[in-house]
């Protein structure tokens, strides 16, 4: 009889060549996390392509190796089997991401299979109509999550209703299932019936994002042109309103037959608390705070926002959800920009359009650009230098806007 | 449909496949107890539990919890076509073959349109005309220029086949310059498959338009003995010389750009084309079987005697290892475990946008039959627009009729939807669905003239199927890595 460890397929094993390792299970989402040498040579030999997670025992283990195998069995993650000598050595289909149009592939192959069926790939586009003149504190608010461009140095600018057509008629055959409409006072936006009225034929998730402040008397009814099937208000809210103004708004925003999603942007540990408390008042669910950087609040934001490595460690990923960490970002990939200037880019940070909404817009070409260049698309922690080698880099959170507005990655170091 | 799977591999362990998840599992004697009791088992055990079923317990229970032994019934995502899947398709069609001309200057054997068969139209020594050509490639050129199509710049295929498609060469060299006339915005590669008799005289055009050129060769003189021409003499010593003569004259382009495929039969094997070839030309060849379908019954035994089996020529290999190497994705063993690991393997994903979507099942019709125009159109001398060649002419999708191409949509959506229903109930019922490569117009047909699947299998032929596959694994480890980093199944 010989004796074999056989890992279950549900483990993620990552080793690199600092002598660290990490065994994750999917299932119970328990982890093992090693820096030891000898460990590490165990899982190199689980991975080879000639074990696919099943080693031969030699009797001569080590202390060290023995505890290792009584953890792996206590977080079921594999166990010891007696193998008779006539039988070979079972296999484990272990988790292998095989992606089969990937970049991995050499330049000239991936370059051929992404031109193929390119439009599938675009699922979500945003629209920021507008770019107005702000504070010096409100600037960089849209580069942490979806909300109008606010700028303190470029002049005011605006697309017309022309050009928000141009650009869903380029992009009606693709496989869009979201559109947001983003900007500065939409409801008093010059194309707002039109723009309402001509998405209302898109067979897609429509969100329109407000702050609560644009909404005043004059404009109130307006809101009412919106199709509440398929379209979601998100409304931005900021702790600065006026109480007895916010309580009223929602009161009176609750009594239309609309879809609201309540999104409260918070600076403090305070503001938090005050908005969860006015929600559970008026008893109202469909609401969510966001943390944002202000220039005086580094720490709140990064407690908020921000994880530690045991944090990491501690989060429950599927398989799936692990290698998608690998191979592309899924906060980012899919979705594109109309910018107030018409250009489009592949998301709100970067520098370089991947297209221009002019008559010669080609919104394959633009896809081609966004799947064949470095940018947020396929931004993984894999791709950066402080996290490439780090054994959790595949079940860590993607890498999100604020870190990139940062330009700092490594988010277990940043608190 | 039972779930999950117990099966044993050749050497002699015990898995399972989980059918919802498509997850498979090394599986010890009480793992499977376990699970076949749902747990009740260990439970009635208690405390003389040994610590292999406290694991397989805890192993089970955190399985559960993750949505694994539901049994349930079966989804079958199996869609039928519409008239969007057939103007997607259309609109972005990536190759077009010609169907150069029907005359032949070889009398294989084993020919699709020899004796051997009675399943294909009339040959009539036809030559298609340049004019056919002109207006396909103007009807399809408007769909690569269309907003609707969803690709960017992307390769277009031009193809030529026969019979042997250098005998009409003015037609392919009208083609080619008709295409190149048009400033289409694509890249289009041109392809010819040609048993090479003909090609010293019109190698350079080939050379010129960057031509891939697939060449039919059996083996050496010997392997080869069943090509030969209608006199009977054998064809390998001009065909070895012409080859000869591009590898010497255009010797890049012949390492880039030219191609073998040789079909196996009783006076060749695997391990000896893959000798010939490599020795004598440096590189691999495709490897094919003869067709098995649309026998004459007349010709049943002769079939049988030529008849040889890919597989079981490369296991009588003594140097099976090396082939697989050298030909890891032109054999026909390695595509089937490809087919089974990327479709039961649970972790393959077509595209970045698949792994984002992650729970949406693969869509795919009943059987293994494509969507019209999905792969390619296929033109015959008549003008037929044909799904693939292997399709017999009368189930032709549309034709050129006075200088136009007509295409019904109605009616191949009434055709497709009336032969998907039949087949449909035993797609329903057949555990190898999700992996099935059978194309309808390859099977049988019925008194009614519908498609009957001879093929489906049911639970004791499923679970030969994973034994298969599990052994050729267990028995060559690295398969398993190399073919899902290597190979990939449209």
């Amino acid at each position: 009889m010989k004796q074999i460890l056989v890992v279950e397929p549900s483990v993620h094993i990552c080793v690199n060549d600092n002598n660290e390792v990490l065994f994750y299970n999917t299932y119970n989402y328990n982890f093992l996390y090693y820096k030891d040498s000898n460990i590490v040579k165990i899982a190199r030999t689980l991975l080879s392509e000639n074990n696919n997670y099943v080693i031969y025992l030699q009797n001569k283990n080590t202390k060290i190796e023995k505890k290792f195998i009584d953890e792996l069995i206590a977080n079921n993650m594999g166990f010891v089997h007696s193998l008779k000598n006539t039988m070979r050595k079972p296999i484990q289909l272990y988790p292998i991401s095989a992606v089969q149009k990937s970049s991995e592939l050499n330049d000239e192959d991936y370059s051929i299979l992404i031109r193929k069926n390119i439009l599938k790939h675009l699922n979500e586009a945003t629209v920021y109509f507008n770019r107005v003149k702000s504070g010096v504190n409100n600037h960089i608010l849209h580069k942490q999550f979806v909300y109008p461009i606010l700028d303190e140095n470029n002049s005011e600018i605006e697309l017309t209703i022309e050009n928000i057509i141009h650009f869903f008629e380029s992009i009606k055959y693709s496989s869009l299932k979201n559109i947001n409409i983003v900007g500065s006072n939409l409801l008093n936006f010059n194309g707002f019936s039109s723009l309402v009225s001509y998405l209302s034929s898109f067979n897609a998730n429509k969100r329109y994002f407000l702050r609560l402040s644009e909404i005043v008397f004059d404009n109130f009814m307006r809101i009412k042109e919106i199709n509440p099937e398929d379209t979601t208000i998100v409304l931005t809210i900021f702790a600065d309103s006026e109480l007895n103004e916010l309580e009223r708004a929602i009161i009176s925003l609750q009594n239309l037959n609309l879809n609201f999603q309540f999104r409260c942007a918070v600076a403090s540990e305070m503001e938090a608390v005050f908005f969860k408390e006015l929600f559970t008042r008026y008893k109202i669910s469909n609401y969510h705070i966001i943390p944002y950087l202000d220039n005086t609040n580094f720490r709140f934001f990064c407690k908020n926002v921000f994880l530690t490595f045991e944090e990491v460690l501690e989060l429950q990923n599927s398989m799936i959800n692990i290698h998608t960490n690998e191979h592309i970002n899924p906060l980012f990939f899919g979705k594109i920009c109309l910018m107030p200037d018409n250009s489009v880019r592949s998301d709100i940070h970067s520098e370089n359009p991947i297209g221009y909404n002019d008559d010669n817009f080609v919104i394959q070409e633009a896809l081609y650009i966004a799947l064949s260049t470095e940018n947020s698309w396929r931004l993984t922690r894999n791709k950066v230098e402080s996290c490439k080698d780090c054994v959790a880099r595949n079940i860590c959170t993607p890498i999100s806007n604020y870190e990139i507005m940062l330009q700092k990655y490594k988010i277990c170091e940043q608190q | 449909m039972r779930n999950p799977v117990f099966f044993k591999s050749n050497g002699g362990n015990q898995y399972f496949f989980e059918t919802n998840k498509k997850l498979l599992h090394y599986c010890s004697d009480s793992l499977k107890e376990i699970i076949e009791t749902n747990g009740k088992e260990f439970i009635q055990k208690n405390f003389n539990n040994s610590q292999k079923e406290n694991y397989d317990f805890e192993l089970y229970n955190n399985m559960k919890a993750q949505g694994y032994f539901i049994q349930q019934k079966r989804v079958n995502n199996d869609v039928l076509i519409t008239r969007n899947h057939i103007l997607d398709a259309i609109s972005n069609i990536n190759q077009l073959t010609f169907e150069t001309t029907e005359k032949c200057n070889l009398n294989c054997k084993y020919c699709s349109y020899g004796n051997l068969y009675n399943d294909y139209s009339k040959r009539t020594n036809k030559d298609m005309s340049f004019d056919s050509a002109k207006v396909i490639i103007d009807y399809f050129k408007e769909f690569w220029d269309n907003k609707a199509n969803k690709s960017i710049n992307g390769l277009i295929f031009i193809s030529f086949y026969g019979g042997e498609p250098l005998i009409n060469f003015n037609f392919i060299k009208n083609t080619v310059d008709y295409i190149k006339s048009l400033n289409i915005k694509r890249q289009i590669q041109f392809s010819i498959t040609t048993n090479a008799i003909l090609i010293n005289k019109y190698i350079d055009f080939l050379v010129e338009n960057n031509f891939n050129i697939l060449i039919s060769i059996d083996g050496d003189k010997t392997n080869n003995s069943y090509r030969t021409f209608s006199n009977g003499k054998h064809s390998f010593d001009k065909l070895r010389k012409n080859i000869i003569n591009i590898k010497e004259k255009y010797p890049i382009y012949f390492e880039k750009r030219v191609n073998f495929n040789s079909v196996i039969h009783n006076r060749n094997s695997v391990a000896e084309v893959h000798d010939y070839i490599a020795v004598e030309f440096g590189k691999t060849s495709n490897i094919s079987e003869i067709r098995s379908t649309g026998i004459h019954p007349e010709k049943l035994n002769e079939f049988k005697r030529l008849f040889n089996s890919v597989n079981k020529s490369l296991n009588e290999s003594n140097n099976k290892e090396s082939i697989i190497n050298d030909n890891f994705i032109k054999l026909s063993t390695i595509e089937n475990l490809a087919l089974f690991l990327h479709k039961y393997g649970g972790y393959n994903y077509q595209d970045y946008s698949n792994i984002k979507e992650k729970t949406i099942p693969l869509q795919k019709t009943p059987s293994g039959t494509c969507v019209p125009f999905s792969k390619k159109v296929f033109i015959t001398v008549n003008g037929l627009l044909l799904p693939c060649e292997n399709v017999d002419h009368k189930y032709h999708l549309g034709k050129i009729v006075l200088g136009k191409v007509e295409i019904n949509l109605e009616e191949i959506v009434s055709f497709y939807k009336r032969k998907f229903a039949k087949l449909k109930n035993k797609c329903d019922k057949c555990y190898l669905n999700e992996a099935c490569a059978l194309c309808m117009y390859n099977m049988d047909i019925d008194l009614d003239g519908d498609f009957i699947c001879k093929s489906s299998v049911g639970l004791e032929a499923f679970k030969k199927y994973l034994s298969a596959q599990i052994s050729k694994i267990e028995e060559s480890p690295y398969l398993y890595e190399r073919v899902m980093k290597n190979v990939s199944i449209e």
